[in-house]
Parts: structure tokens; C-alpha cells; sequence
């Protein structure tokens, strides 16, 4: 049985006289034990998916089932869940021990019970050591930290984290995101992660869930999205990648401008857009299929590998190029003129959608 | 935060205002204690029944307040229904009406057989003046203050805490007085220290309803017009030595930062989070009751016993009221802003100096500040018009101070200088970015000035028993049972306080 079951789950607001639909019809099931990111550009309903799941919002339609069983009508406190703020809300009057036994607390654990849960927990964090501390003296990495012993405190299987690393510095956000999942794992808790960081989304999770204007677009692991995206959004959110729009001239061959762009697998309408990664373009003269041409604009150093932004007649087209060895020296420079091609399998087809730009916008 | 070129200049006009608001008001204030010899006055017994009776009554007064005043603030700042913002609108009232007005209402209401016994149909009145009736009276102009004292500390209360009081599972009240009460107790002690202090200060409605017993404020009023000055200022000096005492230990006290629970009980205080309805039922009932009911009643009484009259002797006061009101409020608007400005900025490193002092003057009982202040401007001239506007200028000056030096502390200081960047002046400056940030504020300041120096009694007679202000007429007529005419003049200052009521609601929306 799936720990969430989300059935055609809506959330509409209505203010003044423009109406707003936060969550249009989301279905989802989450597994047990697993690792799941809601991902998406602001707006597209994930922190309101991840607060109608914990009850924190009443949504407009639909059902949320827990282990099967139906929560729609059950306040927040019931829900048996842990939630991790962004801005960490970690209760200034207290100190770091009262804090984190807040739940077990509240929910009236006797002294024994709630002492061992604050020592454990802050153990696994890495609190131990400053339980009388107070939040004003805990450094940003601290409090969420806190906020996360908070949540894990009540023993609940479930735990939802509001862009817990938003608030924080990235190197110390970098961090942390691998302490989350090692955490979730080691006690085998279903986590819902909300982040508009995809680099956040793609190292931590089991399952990512990529949302946009309240609905669902894809899920699946993040290899899952990368290799095989189901639309110009989600190539184009997830990653890098360059579009080029045509039309079918045969089974395998595509008319892109003076080009022609030959692929491997079936063209599915008329007029298509075929997506190509930047790592799948190489920068040489000569190739069988897929030869372009154009002039370099753009040169980018990005430590491990050059970006070229390429411009092939009117279009700029990037490419990646990893470096092997620094000592030799980089052949290209800025005005050069190159060729460029990609493999018939390296491509994404798709149909053209109505509005691309509309696809491509990330908000 | 101005220009190199004029730095000079706006300094030597800071100091200029420091130097004036040394002389008109801090030093006027404080002169009192050149009386200290009255001390002796400690040893009286009637100045220490009156000193003790007038701190009974602040804390009876307070401790209600607390009691019904917190859960009101609670429901009225998260309540979203309409009916709700209404009685939020409507609570200012007893605020800005002027307590002789309120007095008389409140006797009416309580006291005679034409007030709530009348609905009852119990002969005569429910109570007679007194103590109790003292404390009816001050619980109706206190209660707003610690409702907004209160409300003030909760709307900064960020709301996801409650999210994740709920999240962890803690039931409404937990949240409330786990989470919520320490995080606004700053309001509550600060509602608390006004509602105390603003007790222990009312003069003229509590000699209406006083009867033969004597507060303290009231006691310095009958020593100085028995030409007992030495006993006055004794009494003043102890008066307004207690009030300083109280503040300092109420902060002292009550600043802890650091609260830990000590233990919750999960299923009780399940139960006291439900009959949500009974309880807002109860506290709205005592408001109506109590308060609301108290202060309207004038007004009812008058709408239902119409009786034109002549209200040429009314015109005199009016006058008198009204112009020494409007002259204290102008001459405030223009000498608070500096003041408001070097608070903000910490001019001269003197912010806090200057806080504190604006503090004090706003909770010092208005007889024994009266009574200084007259004392010490009697030293220069005798007009007694002038003095009293002196007098009201002193008392009324914090209510500006506070609302603008706090609407200028959210202009951040790189707003001034992004103005100069483009090579405006200081006036450019303040007139385009300073002031427009502020009118709100000016204008609240403002209105409470002015209802404040209409509604004073006790300072107006510190000064001086010859000039009749409209509060004082009210008193008066009342003492001598010219109930309508009494009437008349509390209706008028009624009206006054509706409509400016209303121009601070709009005012204070239009800010939001």
C-alpha cells in the first residue's frame, strides 16, 4: 500500500475578481520509505500540494489517503507528521532541548520517553552538545538542524521539509541536503521535499515529482527526467538543453531551416521540436549525420568543461566541452567558425506545443 | 543621513530643539521635586489613604484588564469576521473620549435610576459612587489600552509558529499559551504598565464618581486650591515617584527573554481549546456590558430625552477647549519632528535618553505634572491662559513623539541618501521622501494630542480653578446637579470624539 494516496487533489482561491487554481486535479502515490521531491518554478503549486498534505490548507476538491485511509477531515495535529520550515520558525523562547521537546510534550509522553527522544534526536543532527542554547545563538545550518530534531522528535514516519535549505547559505545548504536523505534513510521515513533547485531536487531523491500551474508534469527518478523527458518544459528545467522546432520530411528526417536533422526513432506529428543536451554536442569538422555550422559568440570557463554558445543562423546553440587536460592549451577562441554535430540517438523529439515560449517560460 | 555641505547647520538646530524641549518640557516636569520638603506630607494620613486607595484601584483595574483585555485582543487581532472588525473599530472610543464625558456616562449607567437599573426595573441605581464605581469607570478608558498594547505584540507574531505548534500536534490553547503568550508578553506588560499608570493619573470623572472618597490625584487638587502647597507637592513628588517605580520594576521583572515549558497537559487543554463560541460569547458580553455600553450611554440617554437648549455658557468652554487643543496640537506637530527624528537615528547617541524621558512624561499622573509645571512657569509670568497651554503642550508632546519617531525608524536611512545621490536638499528630501512616509503617523499623533488636552482635567486644575474648559464645566455642572446641561456638554465632546474616531480608522487603513 502506498503511504499517500493523492486523488485528484484541487485548491482554487478566489480574490477580488481573479480566480487562482493553486492545484488543478493532482494524482500522486508515494511509496513507503521513499525519497520524494516536489520540484517546480514559483507558482506551480508544490508548497501548496506539500501544505494541503499536511493540513495545513483545506483543499477546494479531492482526497488525501494515508496508509489507505482517508485524512481530508482530520486537523494538522492529528496527521501523526513532521514539518520542516523554511525559515526554520523555531520557537525563540525556548532553548534547544525545550524546542525539540516540544512534541513529545505535547503529546504527553511521560518524562522518561520525552528525555530519551531529545537526546537522540539531537544526537543525530549533531546538537547534542548545545541543548541549552538558544536559537539566537544558533547559526542558520543550526536552526534548521533544530527544526529538523523538532520534527523527527514525535516519531512520526512522515516528514514534509517546506524549502528547508532556501533560507540558507549554499555551501552550508549543499551540505545538509545529504544529511536530510541520509537521515530519511537511515530511519526509513517517507520524506516530501519541496526545492525550486533542481541540482537539490536530482542528488537527494528517489522520486521527483515536477510540477507546473498546479499540475503534475512528470515523476520519476531523476535519471528518469533527465534521460527521457515527456515535454520541452521539463528538458528545459531540468538541465540544459537546446530546442530546435521543424518538420517531418520522411520517417527519419526532420527540416530544421537549410538543415536537415536525421533521428532514430518515430517522428510523432507534423511539426515537431527536437531537443538536443549540450554534452551530446561535439565540436568537430566532419560528421556523418547532424553537421552544423556556426560561429563561436560565447566562451564560458566552468571549471570542469568549457560552454560555447554557438550561433548557427540566428539561433545560439551551447555546447559543452569537458576539459581532459589543462596543459593543453583550448583551440577555440571567440569569432571562430565551427562545425558541430550530435548522434541520431542524443535527441528528444517531440510535438511542437502551442506556445513554446509559454514551455520555455520558468515561472 | 544629510548633506556634508549643511551638516553644520542642522546639527546647531537639533541642539536648539534639545535646548527647548529641556526648558518647556523636561525641566518643567521634574520642577516638582524642588518641593521636597513636602515630603513630610508622607507622614499624613489622608495623603497615604489616598495614595494607597489609588494604587488599590490600579491594580483591581489592571488585573481586569488582564483577565478580559488579553483573550479580546486575542480574538479581535485574528478574527476575520465582520462583526469583529467592527468592535475592533469601536474600542478606540473610550480612548479618545474625554473622561468627563465617560464619568458622567458611566455614573448615568451604573448609578441612576435612569441607566441599566431602569432596563432592569429595579429602583434607583445599581451602585453608588465610590471605590467600585471608581474602578467601573477607569476599566472602561484602560481596557483599550491593554487591547492595544496586546494586539500590537501579537499581529508580530509571526504566523507560521502556529503552523508548527499545530504541525507537532498542540491543541489551540497549548499554541496559545505555550507559544503565543510569551511571545507577546511585552504587551501585556506594557498594557498593563498604562492601564496602571492611566489609572492612578484621572482626575475630574473620578471626583464625579468618587464620592466621599479621595484618590490621590484628586487629594493634590483639594490640598492645592486649600492653598496647601507644600502638602501638594509632597503628595506629586510621591505620586509620580510611585508611577516611576512601578515602570522600571514592570520592565525589570517581566523582561525575561527565555521561558521553558514546564510541563503541558495534552488533554486538558484539548478540552479548554473547544466552546470557542462560549468564550468569545462571555468576553463579548462583558465589552458590551462593561465598556461599550458605559461609554455610549450619554448619547442614548440624550437621543431619548431631547431638549434643546441654551448652550451660550457652553460656548465659552468650548472655545477655551478648543483652542488651547488646536494650539497645543500645531505647536506639537512642528516641535515633535525633530524630536521624532533624533529618536530615530540616535542623534547625538541620545535615542534611548530621549525614549525614556518621552516614556515617563506620557505615564506621569497629569495633577502632580500639572502642578509642576505651574509652579515653575508661575516663576516667570502669571497668565493663566498661558500656562495651561504650556501645561498641555508638556503632556500632550509623547503622544506625537511616539507614533513618529516609530513610522521613521521604518524609513531605512539609505532612502535620504539615495535622495541626495540625485542632489536634492534636505528640504527636497524631507518634503518628498520623509513626509509622505509619515503624514499617517503625523495625523494619528495628532488626533490623540488633541482629544487628550480636550479630555484633561487633572492638569487644567493644577493650574488653575478660573478657566472652565469643557471637561471642567462638565465636573462642575455635574457637582451641582445641572445634569442637562452636564448633558449637553458631554453629548458635544461625544460627537467630537466619533467623528475623529472615524478620521483615525480611515487614517490607519490607509497606511496599512
Amino acid at each position: 500500500m502506498p503511504a499517500i494516496e493523492i486523488k485528484n487533489l484541487s485548491k482554487r482561491y478566489h480574490s477580488a475578481d481573479v480566480k487562482v487554481n493553486a492545484l488543478d486535479g493532482v494524482s500522486l502515490s508515494i511509496e513507503n520509505g521513499k525519497y520524494n521531491t516536489l520540484l517546480g518554478p514559483s507558482g506551480c503549486g508544490k508548497t501548496t500540494l506539500l501544505r494541503t498534505i499536511a493540513g495545513l490548507i483545506e483543499p477546494t476538491e479531492g482526497e488525501i489517503l494515508f496508509d489507505g485511509k482517508d485524512v481530508s477531515g482530520l486537523p494538522v495535529q492529528d496527521r501523526d507528521i513532521g514539518f520542516v520550515f523554511q525559515h526554520f520558525t523555531i520557537f525563540p523562547h525556548l532553548d534547544v532541548w525545550h524546542n525539540t521537546a516540544f512534541g513529545p510534550m505535547v503529546k504527553g509522553w511521560p518524562k522518561k520517553e520525552i528525555d530519551e527522544a531529545v537526546r537522540h534526536n539531537l544526537e543525530i543532527v549533531g546538537l547534542g552538545h548545545r541543548d541549552a542554547a538558544l536559537p539566537s545563538e544558533l547559526s542558520g545550518g543550526m536552526k534548521q538542524r533544530l527544526g529538523l530534531a523538532r520534527a523527527l522528535a514525535t516519531k512520526a514516519k512522515l516528514l514534509l521539509l517546506d524549502e528547508p535549505l532556501s533560507a540558507l547559505d549554499a555551501k552550508i545548504g549543499e551540505f545538509l541536503r545529504y544529511e536530510l536523505k541520509r537521515i530519511a534513510s537511515k530511519y526509513g521515513l517517507t520524506a516530501i521535499h519541496v526545492t525550486h533547485n533542481q541540482e537539490e531536487a536530482m542528488t537527494i531523491s528517489d522520486n521527483v515529482i515536477l510540477m507546473k500551474k498546479g499540475k503534475i508534469v512528470q515523476t520519476g527518478t531523476p535519471e528518469d527526467l533527465y534521460e527521457c523527458p515527456n515535454s520541452i518544459f521539463t528538458a528545459n528545467f531540468i538541465g540544459k538543453c537546446n530546442f530546435f522546432a521543424g518538420d517531418r520530411i520522411s520517417d527519419t528526417e526532420i527540416k530544421y531551416k537549410e538543415n536537415i536533422i536525421t533521428v532514430d526513432q518515430k517522428i510523432p506529428a507534423k511539426r515537431v521540436v527536437v531537443g538536443v543536451r549540450p554534452e551530446k554536442i561535439h565540436l568537430e569538422e566532419h560528421a556523418k549525420k547532424n553537421l552544423f555550422f556556426g560561429k563561436i559568440e560565447l566562451i564560458n570557463f566552468l571549471g570542469h568543461l568549457y560552454e560555447y554558445h554557438i550561433n548557427c543562423d540566428g539561433q545560439i546553440v551551447r555546447a559543452f566541452k569537458r576539459i581532459k587536460d589543462f596543459k593543453i592549451k583550448e583551440k577555440y577562441k571567440v569569432g571562430d567558425e565551427v562545425g558541430f554535430w550530435f548522434g541520431t540517438n542524443d535527441l528528444f523529439v517531440w510535438p511542437e506545443p502551442k506556445d513554446i515560449q509559454e514551455e520555455l517560460n520558468l515561472e | 543621513m544629510f548633506k556634508q555641505s549643511e551638516h553644520k547647520l542642522i546639527d546647531i538646530g537639533f541642539g536648539t530643539v534639545l535646548v527647548f524641549f529641556a526648558a518647556f518640557i523636561f525641566i518643567p516636569a521634574i520642577y516638582i521635586l524642588k518641593g521636597f520638603s513636602g515630603l513630610g506630607a508622607l507622614g499624613d494620613p489622608l495623603v497615604l489613604r489616598a495614595v494607597f486607595l489609588s494604587f488599590f484601584i490600579g491594580l483591581i483595574v489592571t488585573f481586569v484588564n488582564l483577565i478580559f483585555g488579553v483573550p479580546l485582543a486575542w480574538v479581535l487581532t485574528r478574527s476575520k469576521k465582520k462583526i469583529v472588525r467592527w468592535i475592533d473599530n469601536l474600542v478606540d472610543l473610550s480612548l479618545v473620549m474625554p473622561t468627563a464625558a465617560l464619568g458622567f456616562s458611566v455614573y448615568l449607567f451604573w448609578g441612576t435610576d435612569m441607566g441599566l437599573s431602569r432596563l432592569l426595573g429595579i429602583e434607583g441605581g445599581l451602585f453608588s459612587k465610590g471605590p467600585f464605581m471608581i474602578m467601573l469607570l477607569h476599566v472602561v478608558f484602560t481596557l483599550p489600552y491593554m487591547i492595544r498594547s496586546v494586539s500590537a505584540a501579537i499581529m508580530q507574531i509571526d504566523p507560521s509558529y502556529e503552523e508548527a505548534s499545530a504541525s507537532l500536534g498542540a491543541s489551540p490553547f497549548t499554541f496559545f499559551r505555550a507559544v503565543a503568550l510569551p511571545l507577546f508578553s511585552n504587551g501585556v506588560i506594557n498594557g498593563s504598565v498604562l492601564s496602571f499608570t492611566r489609572s492612578l493619573s484621572e482626575t475630574g470623572a473620578t471626583m464625579m464618581v468618587a464620592g466621599a472618597a479621595a484618590t490621590a490625584p484628586v487629594l493634590i487638587i483639594s490640598l492645592k486650591n486649600a492653598g496647601k502647597m507644600p502638602e501638594a507637592a509632597g503628595a506629586s513628588i510621591i505620586l509620580i515617584a510611585a508611577a516611576i517605580l512601578i515602570l522600571v520594576l514592570a520592565r525589570l521583572i517581566f523582561g525575561k527573554k527565555v521561558i521553558n515549558l514546564d510541563k503541558i497537559y495534552p488533554s486538558f487543554e484539548r478540552k479548554l481549546s473547544g466552546h470557542v463560541r462560549l468564550k468569545n460569547a462571555l468576553i463579548f458580553f462583558f465589552y458590551g456590558l462593561v465598556i461599550f455600553l458605559p461609554t455610549v450611554y450619554i448619547a442614548l440617554y440624550y437621543l431619548f430625552n431631547f431638549r434643546l437648549m441654551n448652550v451660550n455658557q457652553l460656548f465659552g468652554s468650548i472655545l477655551v477647549s478648543f483652542g488651547v487643543a488646536i494650539a497645543v496640537t500645531v505647536i506639537n506637530m512642528l516641535f515633535s519632528l525633530p524630536v521624532s527624528y533624533m529618536i530615530a537615528r540616535d542623534k547625538f547617541r541620545l535615542g534611548g535618553i530621549l525614549t525614556s524621558l518621552n516614556e515617563a512624561v506620557l505615564l506621569m499622573p497629569t495633577s502632580a505634572l500639572g502642578l509642576s509645571i505651574a509652579l515653575y512657569w508661575r516663576n516667570f509670568f502669571s497668565s493663566d491662559i498661558l500656562i495651561l497651554i504650556l501645561a498641555h503642550l508638556c503632556f500632550t508632546f509623547p503622544y506625537l513623539v511616539k507614533p513618529i519617531a516609530a513610522s521613521l525608524q521604518e524609513i531605512s536611512g539609505a532612502q535620504q541618501e539615495a535622495a541626495y545621490s540625485f542632489g536634492a536638499s534636505t528640504k527636497q528630501m524631507f518634503f518628498t521622501i520623509l513626509l509622505p512616509q509619515i503624514k499617517p503617523a503625523i495625523i494619528t499623533g495628532a488626533i490623540m494630542a488633541f482629544m487628550r488636552s480636550l479630555s484633561e482635567t487633572g492638569a487644567t486644575l493644577a493650574v488653575t480653578g478660573k478657566i472652565k474648559t469643557v471637561s471642567i464645566l462638565i465636573v462642575d455642572l455635574f457637582k451641582a446637579e445641572r445634569f442637562d446641561e452636564a448633558a449637553i456638554a458631554c453629548v458635544i465632546l461625544f460627537s467630537v470624539a466619533i467623528a475623529f474616531l472615524y478620521i483615525l480608522k480611515r487614517n490607519q487603513r490607509v497606511s496599512r
